[in-house]
């Protein structure tokens, strides 16, 4: 029988009547203001761009709007900002990819099987707490300074955010669900496919987006510490050579892709749970 | 549908809590006929929905058995008898349509054209057709309940389970789903076990009234379905002694 939730603290299981399927709260935060933030980003600019003019810093400390504009049409034109955002996108992909494949079958199992879950805890709890990037000298040296150790970290990353989410959204499915299925005459396995899983799928949603941006975060760490390639090697780099315009290009770029791929995921997310809350008017 | 009657022997279900056994029923011995209507009467923790639920599978008795006597002969096992449950909230799948929902025990065991002539006609009997495309978070309670009816209907059940089905609703809503359960069950012709707190509600639905006290049957009472004015005297008097049963007088 499927008791996946009989651990849990009394009144610790997310209900029928708090289930939320609106992909917009289940798999996001706040939705971005864009436009009080247009405001705040280009007061924010201007104070840079005055503070740059008036020579509150020097242009070492602080380079100004305009260079980091002349330097990202440089990187541009010259093919070198191309090569550098493939090559950590082709790492996220893949790392991603990678780790998600393991984290939800392993979250799902996790959630379903109480017993193997008390048995691995502790040492997933011991695993969660080491950041991967501590580990990356281990991994280098397992993995070698190419592409396994960085796709490693990565994959460390992003597993504990889509193996948590998922688990808890199988642990958190709503027993009176369930009992539906058994007064129905359903199989466990009917159970876990029509009920569970969907049950859990916004909470499996939001797992993922949580594990794209910790791949992302940890990906630059990576890349700053050990890489020939990649928006974090650019960063790292531009530092050694004295380039602060280029590092600040690095920066905004890994901020605006974060963006992006965070919106992509929103977009197929959504599209994924469409029609599970469509208006809010009662009949 | 196979015309089964129900008979339970010596039914009883212990529980084990923090402060000792608890016996929610006792020595429960009742027959179920096909094709009733029987409410289960009772004040609260009496064990009306142990009751329910023991039937329905959901648990194990603890004593006795539960034995499904078909009209064709012979008995049948647990697995050739099926349940529609109606649960006291609706408990629909948030993330299915109306429809959906009233073809989710359907899903796998019939092909899509049985399903879709299930479908339509549970729709048609509880009224829904006209919200088949709707959301469970855009409809009333009412209509959930509804739903909850449509879904146990359409699974074409031998006997039809309502744990406080209407216990939720609102008086107006709750005379309108009483008069649709009433309607549909003439229509039907299937066994339906009522579970409820309201003797007046037992009394104008069921064919018979079953009292439970402390986990024991305290009363069996027929109701009089008659046409004339004495009908009021009869349910009154009857009203009267399944109080006296559940210790109220």
């Amino acid at each position: 029988m499927y008791n996946g939730f009989m651990n849990r603290a009394k009144g610790d299981q997310i209900g029928y009547e708090n289930y939320d399927p609106d992909p917009r709260r289940a798999t996001s935060g706040s939705p971005v203001l864009w436009g009080p933030g247009a405001v705040i980003a280009g007061a924010l600019l201007a104070l840079w761009w005055i503070g740059s003019r008036m020579g509150l810093w020097t242009s070492y400390i602080l380079p100004s709007p305009s260079a980091v504009g002349a330097a990202f049409l440089d990187l541009v034109y010259s093919g070198r900002l191309r090569e550098h955002l493939l090559s950590s996108l082709t790492r996220i992909g893949m790392g991603f990819t990678m780790s998600s494949a393991v984290a939800l079958p392993a979250g799902i199992l996790m959630g379903l099987r109480p017993r193997l879950r008390r048995a691995i805890s502790p040492l997933l709890e011991f695993m969660r707490h080491v950041p991967p990037l501590a580990l990356l000298p281990l991994l280098i040296l397992w993995f070698g300074i190419g592409e396994g150790s960085k796709l490693a970290v990565i994959a460390l990353a992003s597993f504990f955010p889509a193996f948590i989410n998922a688990m808890e959204g199988v642990m958190g499915c709503d027993r009176s669900l369930v009992e539906v299925g058994h007064a129905f005459g359903l199989s466990e396995r009917e159970i876990i496919g029509r009920i569970v899983l969907p049950y859990s799928l916004p909470y499996v949603l939001a797992g993922l987006r949580l594990a794209l941006g910790y791949s992302w975060r940890s990906l630059i760490g990576a890349e700053l510490l050990a890489a020939s390639s990649g928006l974090g090697y650019m960063i790292q780099d531009a530092q050694a050579m004295s380039r602060p315009d280029v590092a600040l290009v690095g920066i905004f770029v890994i901020g605006l892709v974060g963006i992006a791929s965070d919106g992509l995921f929103r977009v197929i997310t959504s599209s994924l749970l469409v029609g599970r809350r469509w208006g809010d008017d009662a009949h | 549908m196979t015309p089964i009657d129900l008979i339970l022997e010596g039914v009883g279900r212990r529980f084990t809590t923090p402060g000792g056994a608890l016996d929610a029923l006792k020595d429960v011995r009742l027959g179920i006929p096909w094709g009733t209507m029987t409410a289960v009467v009772g004040r609260s923790g009496c064990g009306k929905t142990t009751l329910l639920r023991l039937i329905a599978g959901l648990d194990s008795p603890t004593t006795g058995t539960i034995r499904f006597a078909s009209r064709h002969g012979g008995e049948l096992d647990r697995d050739h008898v099926r349940f529609g449950m109606v649960f006291q909230e609706p408990r629909l799948m948030p993330w299915l349509s109306v429809e959906g929902n009233v073809a989710f025990p359907l899903v796998g065991r019939f092909g899509r054209a049985e399903i879709s002539r299930r479908v339509d006609g549970a729709l048609e009997m509880t009224g829904l057709t006209d919200f088949r495309s709707a959301m469970p978070h855009q409809i009333s309670g009412g209509m959930a309940q509804r739903v909850a009816l449509g879904r146990a209907l359409a699974y074409d059940p031998d006997v039809v389970l309502m744990d406080e089905p209407f216990a939720s609703l609102d008086y107006f809503t709750r005379r309108v789903m009483q008069r649709e359960v009433l309607r549909i069950r003439q229509r039907t012709g299937k066994t339906f076990i009522l579970v409820t707190h309201d003797i007046d509600e037992a009394l104008a639905m069921g064919d018979s009234v079953v009292v439970l006290r402390d986990g024991e049957v305290a009363g069996t009472f027929h109701v009089p379905h008659l046409l004339d004015d004495s009908i009021h005297a009869e349910l009154s008097q009857i009203k009267r002694e399944i109080l006296m049963s559940i210790g109220e007088v």
